[in-house]
């Protein structure tokens, strides 16, 4: 129980070095912000009189010190308050609850095809090592991995959308649009998970228990699914989470590429007309969700192993 | 139509002797290779009813070769030559047989190489017979070797000693004609090991169990063997009565062991 008190502590350091850290960086930013966040409210015009910059810096406290700014800001936040935009003066955190569906989606199907497809080709691979089987896969991951997940996008574009036509190139709404995005990611989780989990199967099949149960007449079925996936899924899970993290931060790059309508797309317009308030309120939940998922994977990790959960130490080689 | 034979009065692949042969166990001209590389050379011995064999030989003379291919498996060494009488049984091993023969059971060398350590005991308990459909009661046999109830404990929360007398145990169980012990001392502590193997002793003799033991320690195996043999770079080069052995080795290299084995023993008592 303590070492969860000691996780929840942990967040609130890290939220709270990863809000200054942020806060600084976009508060010593060159550039007018005035200039900027006058740009996204009055979009097409040119030439503001001074009058107007000046009411814009007086309104948002802009010309305050840095520790002013960051204190307004963090209280305002421990009172629930995440603030208005800068450009749309309206809540940040009903714009933010109104795209955290569309990412959510999208990294979730992502994770199960990319997961699953992972898996599978994993399985396929450590059948033979070494074999031509294995070789492929160790192939279509290694180019997974190599390729950048935009480019891959605008092949994936290219070919399905423009010249075969058979789902839509961007935009947000049916199930269609959700294709193309998914398969882009998918494909690049799986290229990173496929050689992870053949090597913690390996590795699984490598410990001396095996040999045993083939010894004993256990069929080499049974031992796969009974024995080799759980030791497999130990490490496997902190990958998964990692993963997980890495996803939300893909998606990001993959909805600005199909143009949805998600937490990529508000990150992206956020940041280029210095909205400081929504993007805090961004960095945090990434932040937030990258803690809180390590924590959970932690938690379910040590749960499945029963010499971690009963105190016990572990005997042999923990990867 | 086509009549498919049930399977079990299919013919048995493998020829039934006449029961002249006393020897419970013989290996007549075994040889094994991985790959081009031979691993097991001309290799020949017997077993007697009640016999304890111990098969002593350093690191890569063939000894967990010998052994695994005695129970069946074709890795990593692959049987070639010779043949293999267990009970009555004629089995060459150039047919390519494999699983393990009923009347032999195998005591691996620790709770590492013998225990899933993510599962329940009574789980892997139960996991030996579910493919046999039937269940033997754990309690007659863990009482007899002084085991608690497992409840739903899991290996690590049983002594190592524990656990090695459940390996035991699951050999026991199927009430073995041919015990095999692999290295009982190379990873456990030698208190446990001597409990374990003292335990052996008595149930090989009121169950007239025999008893192959592999082992690299001359004098481990000259303490509880009535039969030695020793292998050298997977060839065997002495092989007889444990006296025997032990006061008149032929081989240069069995001589070598003998005369080193008290400085062995004087190694592991200062251990």
């Amino acid at each position: 129980m303590s070492s969860i008190l000691k996780r929840v502590l942990g967040l609130v350091v890290v939220l709270l070095g990863i809000s200054l850290i942020t806060f600084t960086v976009s508060h010593f930013a060159p550039g007018d912000k005035a200039m900027a966040i006058a740009h996204a409210r009055y979009p097409g015009e040119q030439g503001f009189a001074p009058e107007i910059l000046q009411s814009i810096r007086d309104e948002l406290h802009l010309e305050a010190s840095f520790w002013e700014q960051y204190l307004r800001w963090l209280g305002a936040v421990l009172q629930g308050d995440f603030g208005v935009s800068y450009n749309t003066q309206s809540s940040v955190w009903s714009t933010f609850v109104g795209s955290i569906g569309e990412t959510v989606t999208l990294s979730l199907t992502a994770l199960v095809f990319g997961l699953a497809g992972a898996f599978a080709l994993a399985a396929l691979a450590v059948r033979r090592p070494g074999s031509l089987v294995d070789r492929l896969a160790i192939i279509v991951a290694s180019i997974g991995s190599a390729m950048p997940i935009y480019w891959l996008s605008l092949l994936l574009i290219l070919v399905f959308a423009v010249h075969l036509d058979w789902v839509p190139a961007y935009g947000t709404g049916t199930l269609a649009h959700l294709v193309l995005p998914t398969l882009a990611l998918a494909f690049w989780l799986m290229a990173s998970q496929t050689r992870l989990l053949r090597s913690f199967i390996l590795d699984a099949y490598d410990q001396p228990f095996i040999e045993t149960l083939r010894l004993r007449g256990i069929s080499e079925a049974e031992i796969f699914f009974r024995h080799v996936l759980r030791h497999a899924m130990l490490p496997a899970l902190t990958m998964i989470g990692l993963d997980f993290a890495l996803l939300l931060e893909g998606a990001v790059i993959v909805e600005i590429l199909f143009a949805r309508s998600g937490l990529g797309a508000l990150l992206a317009t956020s940041v280029l007309s210095r909205d400081l308030p929504m993007v805090m309120l961004l960095v945090m939940f990434f932040a937030t969700t990258y803690v809180v998922i390590n924590t959970l994977i932690d938690i379910v990790q040590m749960a499945s192993d029963p010499r971690q959960r009963q105190g016990g130490q572990p005997t042999e080689k923990s990867i | 139509m086509r009549f498919t034979r049930p399977r079990h009065i299919l013919p048995r692949p493998s020829l039934t002797l006449p029961t002249k042969e006393t020897a419970l166990l013989s290996i007549d001209a075994m040889s094994a290779a991985i790959g081009q590389q031979g691993i097991l050379h001309d290799i020949s011995f017997t077993v007697d009813r009640g016999d304890w064999l111990g098969i002593v030989g350093g690191s890569g003379a063939g000894k967990s070769t010998l052994l695994k291919a005695i129970l069946g498996a074709r890795r990593p060494a692959r049987p070639q030559a010779g043949s293999m009488i267990f009970d009555g049984v004629l089995r060459p091993f150039a047919k390519g047989w494999s699983g393990r023969p009923k009347g032999i059971a195998y005591v691996p060398q620790s709770p590492t190489h013998g225990l899933d350590p993510l599962r329940r005991i009574k789980w892997q308990w139960t996991q030996l017979f579910r493919c046999k459909c039937c269940v033997a009661d754990y309690k007659p046999i863990f009482t007899a070797l002084g085991l608690p109830d497992p409840e739903m404990h899991f290996p690590h929360e049983w002594s190592l000693g524990m656990q090695q007398r459940l390996l035991l145990a699951m050999a026991l169980v199927e009430e073995p004609k041919l015990l095999i012990l692999d290295e009982p001392t190379s990873a456990l502590d030698t208190v446990i090991a001597a409990q374990v193997l003292t335990e052996v002793e008595r149930i090989a003799r009121d169950k007239s169990i025999a008893v192959l033991m592999v082992t690299h320690d001359l004098a481990l195996a000259a303490r509880f063997s009535n039969q030695i043999t020793i292998m050298e770079q997977g060839r065997i080069v002495e092989s007889g009565p444990t006296d025997t052995v032990l006061n008149r080795p032929q081989h240069p290299y069995a001589r070598d062991l003998v005369a080193h084995r008290a400085w062995q023993r004087a190694e592991t008592a200062n251990a």
